[in-house]
């Protein structure tokens, strides 16, 4: 789970830069919407160039930034009609970069010489997908990486050779390793599997001997390693809530399976998966977010060097992209919650911050909505805690409220700049979002308090908030609307069915419509990783009353506010036949629907054309039905 | 008289040429709408049935667009529980649908299950089949498993899998699953039956084409569910909404073997479509009952063309009528003119003698010279009188006249009346009797006029020795009554109205000369101008009573 939160975080914050004049004018859609042009800063481990990714009319290449002599910068590859999906630095000298076909499904692997810019294949295009291993590193002239070549379900790890030899297996997957932890050496000791209901570490003290399962946890119950304590090979950072509520820093025996001692545990949240410094094999600090992220520094170098950098930085949030491995040159990414930010790197020779790129160029001239922490009492007495963005007019009564569960239930909302929640609040919308119970970050008690409560508790938790924002005189309680992506979208059709009289009307981007479909996702071979499925949601053959009772498809009749939904047609979530279903009975009991079904979309839209598309209706949407500018 | 060639014309001729033309009309236009309607109710007997085909068809579109395509809600996962209910409540809102097959299915690679329809790796295994039927409105349920009577179930499995296999062989990654695909591929539609499959995802039908291609090393399964219904178009409701144009509505095989004798009925059909094509929907009414129905909308029609018909008839007797009349008054008009003509002609041809006298004697005794006098001057009054009477009649016409109305007071203004009257008519007893409390208002010099005509024709109007005029003047609270009542010879009842007409004479001995027919006419119209009102009633040879009525002024 905090992976997943991880990689939301980075989707979800971004930069800073001037704090000029402010406009508060109606900001035009696709300034909220374009993905960056530049992306993947990655700084040398020598310190000397920084990388990154930029975007041409169809293709994406490698450019790297000489930072001793700008002149000398240059761009490393020129693929015209390919994109370079990720990359990473080999060494001070070569790049390893991959391609990613969506289309055919295949995957390339290359390598870049800084000096000469010559590419060189070597891994011929390979059906399936590719994932790094971390930390990836140089071992006798190969690197190492997973591929789902040989079945499309899971993914062996294989070693590639820089020197064109063809790949070799070095890891067979039974079925059931998701991951795998690279020591020092370079050599991968631990693994980590999650077969089932269960999941379980394996450890091997070398490499030609067979990996033992050492720890094997309920999936309610998680270790998730962080890194190597320095120089040791049985001995690990990592995240552990085995025996107690929240994720904590412990340092744990692989070899053993023991936990050898706690190191730090918050008592409110979970700690983040980050912190820990591969380049200096130690963990730097712990990171957790109650209202929004804090830090607790292990190593004082590094905390002067972060107290030095947020001097710089006047009240902005940062959060450290790359750094090298002396710890002079550090990537970062500043943001608030009125401000996309901005990328640079802080050099610690000059302590002087360099700026990389702008976040949302588009997006530097104009005041966004301010985002505050709030938490209510749900009816049984639990704490929820939530985010409130008021509309830039400073209006703070009586508005007009879109309610925003958040995707997952798996996720949390945090604070920062969220593009989707600034166009909502600048098209004069409050926005509401909260963290529901079964959000992740607040433990595991909370976490599970959502298992079976789809449409449950878990609704209701939602819609004590919507309440609370009513008696509390900031909603006007004749115009609001919910909506969501992925089970947010659920639950603003669950609504739509059964809580019509609390919405003015629903809006749904890739909402599940039918949990027998969701459920469809889950492998079905996998027989026993059903069973955690069963636990959160419930089971479609035996409870397939429960099932029915909280798909929204089967209750389309019931639905008498106007409804928004959007479906991509590649969303292995949901099918179109259900969507099409679904809007056609509502259309025949004369509820307005706005429906909009993008063919080469999966779940979460990769096309800016389409997104601002879809937003630009949801904007028509809510203006009609819940009449504001 | 001398016949003028410039009498009213009445022309018999043209109306009757109307009449009749207007008759042909009528019995064309009855023709015409006769045949009209013939053909429209034949149109609507052909026309009507699509709707019939409509209605008749909804529940089974409902069946076939929303209830059927439900199954994939539950992408396979329907259990035999859960299948029992959505199979009953088919059985139950659809009556025509007779029996429900429902196979539990697995996609699988495991050929240990070694049963089902199987193709590469792909073996699509049916776990349970259950059917289910009504029977006396209660469910039955019938579950097979392997056995021999499961073949007879077999090639709904066969075919379906035939289908989907070599549509899975053809899935890669960028396959998108069209709506033509998802007819052709998921429901199977032949007569008297549909079956369906659940529609999986897309992703499902890549996996399913791994396990097929033996991609998938392990044993994988998935669930899918099949729906085969019994359909028994012959129970489908027929919705006649229109009784009156259809006698009898079935549905019939479409090869029919019963023919019966179709001769005296209008018959016409339907195809139905798909599931149910062995079957047509067959309308029927006999030649009388559509006789019937034409008559039966006809019959309005024939009423509406009869009423305009009536109106041209009756407007034809009006314009007769009123030809007529003109004709008439014509002819008044004319006899008018003649009498006039005479009246003018007797004073000026007394003057014309009297002045010939006079020119022609030698000498005027004195004798002569005052009757010559008085003549000339009585027949100048005669000719001024008469022409006054003409010029105020058409000014009160005209009401050209403008009224002075005073406070009179009656009795004061009859007496020189009557004084004047006593010694113009000696040989006219005349009497009178005035009981009034206050003014009457009017015109002085038109009341005059009125007291002066109806003595006049009082005197004129009684034989010799019996010219009596009697009047009393009475008051009410509200009305002044004023009556003369003579004892002369009277009017008849039908004349009663058409005393009061210009130029009206009621042909009689005393009536030959000294009158134009203006008279009354004359007093009704003055009478009527200053507010008041006159009426007669008469008994021949008994006397006659003008009555006036003046309202008293408040």
């Amino acid at each position: 789970m905090l992976k997943y939160l991880g990689i939301l975080s980075l989707v979800l914050l971004f930069f800073i830069s001037c704090q000029s004049t402010r406009q508060e004018a109606l900001i035009p859609i696709e300034n909220f919407f374009s993905t960056p042009e530049k992306s993947h800063f990655q700084v040398a481990p020598n310190g000397k160039y920084i990388a990154y990714l930029e975007k041409s009319e169809r293709g994406q290449n490698i450019f790297l930034k000489d930072l001793s002599n700008e002149k000398l910068s240059k761009q490393l590859t020129t693929f015209e009609d390919q994109k370079v999906s990720s990359f990473y630095w080999g060494s001070n000298e070569e790049l390893i970069f991959s391609i990613d076909d969506i289309q055919t499904h295949t995957v390339q692997l290359y390598v870049v010489d800084v000096k000469t810019a010559s590419v060189r294949n070597i891994l011929p295009t390979t059906k399936g997908k590719m994932r790094w291993i971390s930390p990836s590193k140089i071992n006798d002239r190969s690197i190492i990486v997973a591929l789902n070549e040989r079945d499309s379900t899971f993914f062996d790890v294989y070693k590639i050779s820089l020197t064109g030899k063809p790949k070799e297996m070095i890891i067979r997957n039974p079925g059931n390793m998701i991951q795998w932890y690279t020591a020092g050496s370079g050599d991968i000791h631990l693994a980590w599997t999650s077969d089932s209901i269960e999941e379980s570490l394996l450890y091997r003290p070398h490499v030609n001997a067979p990996f033992k399962e050492v720890e094997r946890n309920d999936f309610t119950e998680s270790i998730v390693p962080l890194g190597y304590v320095k120089s040791s090979t049985t001995l690990i950072y990592a995240l552990s809530n085995i025996n107690r509520d929240k994720y904590a820093l412990v340092e744990y025996n692989v070899a053993e399976g023991k936990e050898v001692r706690k190191l730090y545990e918050h008592p409110q949240v979970d700690l983040e998966a980050s912190g820990y410094s591969v380049q200096l094999q130690e963990m730097l600090y712990s990171a957790y977010i109650t209202d929004k992220e804090e830090k607790l520094f292990f190593n004082a170098k590094v905390e002067k060097l972060y107290a030095a950098i947020a001097d710089e930085l006047e009240g902005f949030q940062f959060k450290v992209i790359d750094r090298d491995s002396a710890l002079t040159k550090i990537v970062i990414r500043t943001y608030t919650d009125v401000n996309p930010g901005a990328i640079y790197y802080y050099d610690v020779a000059d302590r002087e911050l360099h700026k990389l790129a702008d976040n949302y160029p588009k997006l530097q001239n104009y005041k966004l909505a301010t985002m505050e922490p709030i938490a209510y009492q749900s009816r049984d007495g639990q704490t929820i805690h939530g985010y409130l963005t008021f509309p830039v007019s400073g209006a703070r009564k009586n508005l007009p409220v879109i309610v925003m569960p958040h995707d997952g239930p798996h996720r949390r909302d945090v604070w920062g700049f969220q593009p989707n929640v600034q166009f909502l609040a600048n098209r004069g919308y409050a926005v509401f979002q909260m963290n529901y119970r079964g959000s992740v970050g607040y433990g595991k008690m909370f976490w599970s308090a959502g298992f079976k409560q789809w449409g449950g508790k878990i609704q209701e938790d939602i819609l004590d908030g919507v309440d609370w924002l009513v008696a509390s005189g900031v909603a006007d309680k004749h115009k609001i609307g919910i909506f969501g992506e992925g089970f947010g979208g659920y639950a603003a059709l669950f609504a739509a069915c059964f809580q019509s009289s609390k919405f003015k009307c629903a809006a749904s981007i890739s909402g599940y419509t039918n949990l027998f479909t969701y459920f469809r996702d889950v492998p079905p071979f996998f027989k026993p990783y059903l069973q955690k499925f069963y636990q959160v949601i419930g089971n479609p053959t035996t409870e397939s009353d429960l099932f029915k009772a909280i798909s929204p498809v089967f209750h389309a009749d019931k639905v008498s506010i106007p409804v928004f939904l959007v479906q991509g047609g590649k969303d292995r979530y949901n099918s179109v036949t259900d969507a099409n279903l679904f809007v056609q009975k509502i259309q025949q009991n004369k509820v307005p629907v706005t429906y909009l079904l993008m063919d080469d979309e999966g779940k979460r839209f990769k096309n800016d054309a389409h997104i601002i598309q879809s937003y630009q209706e949801l904007e028509n949407f809510l203006k009609v039905n819940l009449g504001n500018k | 008289m001398k016949i003028s060639k410039y009498t009213y014309r009445k022309n018999i001729g043209l109306l009757t040429a109307f009449v009749a033309l207007v008759t042909i009309l009528f019995v064309v236009a009855v023709f015409f709408a006769k045949s009209l309607f013939v053909r429209y109710i034949e149109n609507e007997f052909s026309n009507r049935k699509s709707e019939i085909f409509d209605q008749s068809l909804e529940p089974f579109n409902n069946l076939f667009h929303n209830k059927i395509p439900e199954i994939s809600f539950y992408q396979g996962y329907l259990d035999s529980l859960e299948g029992e209910r959505y199979a009953h409540n088919i059985l139950l809102s659809f009556p025509f649908v007779k029996k429900v097959v429902f196979y539990d299915m697995l996609f699988t690679n495991d050929q240990n299950l070694q049963y089902g329809f199987s193709i590469n790796n792909l073996l699509i295994h049916p776990k349970n089949l259950f059917i289910y039927r009504l029977k006396n409105g209660k469910l039955t349920v019938e579950r097979l498993q392997r056995g021999t009577r499961i073949a007879e179930y077999s090639e709904e499995l066969n075919n379906m899998g035939v289908r989907i296999a070599s549509y899975i062989d053809k899935v890669n990654p960028g396959t998108k699953l069209s709506d033509a695909d998802i007819f052709k591929l998921f429901y199977a539609v032949n007569p008297g039956k549909i079956s369906y499959l659940n529609i999986p995802r897309m992703s499902d039908l890549q996996q399913y084409n791994e396990v097929m291609t033996g991609k998938i090393g392990h044993i994988a399964s998935y669930e899918q569910d099949m729906f085969a219904f019994e359909i028994d178009p012959t129970l489908i409701e027929i919705k006649n909404s229109y009784p009156n144009l259809y006698q009898k509505i079935e549905i019939k095989p479409v090869i029919s073997t019963t023919k019966i004798n179709l001769q005296n009925y209008l018959v016409t059909e339907v195809a139905l479509p798909g599931a149910l094509s062995d079957y047509k929907i067959e309308l029927l009414s006999s030649r009388e009952f559509i006789q019937h129905e034409t008559n039966q909308q006809f019959l309005p029609v024939v009423l509406g063309i009869s009423m305009i018909y009536l109106i041209l008839l009756i407007i034809v007797y009006l314009i007769y009528r009123n030809l007529d009349i003109n004709g008439r008054l014509f002819k008044l008009q004319y006899d008018f003119i003649n009498n006039l003509t005479h009246e003018f002609k007797t004073p000026v041809s007394v003057i014309k003698i009297a002045g010939n006298n006079i020119g022609s004697a030698k000498k005027l005794s004195e004798e002569d010279q005052q009757m010559y006098g008085r003549i000339l001057d009585q027949e100048a009054d005669k000719l001024n009188n008469l022409m006054n009477k003409l010029l105020s009649f058409t000014q009160i016409e005209n009401k050209a006249i403008k009224l002075n109305l005073e406070s009179i007071n009656l009795p004061e203004f009859c007496t020189p009346i009557f004084i004047a009257s006593k010694l113009k008519y000696t040989d006219m007893e005349l009497s009178y009797d005035i009981h009034v409390q206050q003014d009457l208002k009017a015109d002085p010099v038109l009341l005059n006029s009125v007291f002066q005509n109806l003595i006049d024709n009082a005197y004129k109007y009684s034989m010799a020795g019996s010219k009596e005029l009697r009047i009393t003047i009475q008051q009410n609270k509200r009305f002044f009554v004023i009556k003369f009542i003579d004892r002369g010879i009277g009017i008849q009842r039908n004349e009663y109205l058409n005393i009061f007409k210009k130029f009206y004479r009621i042909k009689s001995q005393y009536n030959q000369q000294g009158s134009i027919g203006l008279g009354l006419a004359f007093c009704k119209e003055i009478t009527e101008y200053m507010g008041g009102e006159i009426t007669v009633s008469s008994e021949v040879n008994v006397g006659t009573t003008f009555k006036l009525v003046f309202p008293v002024d408040k």
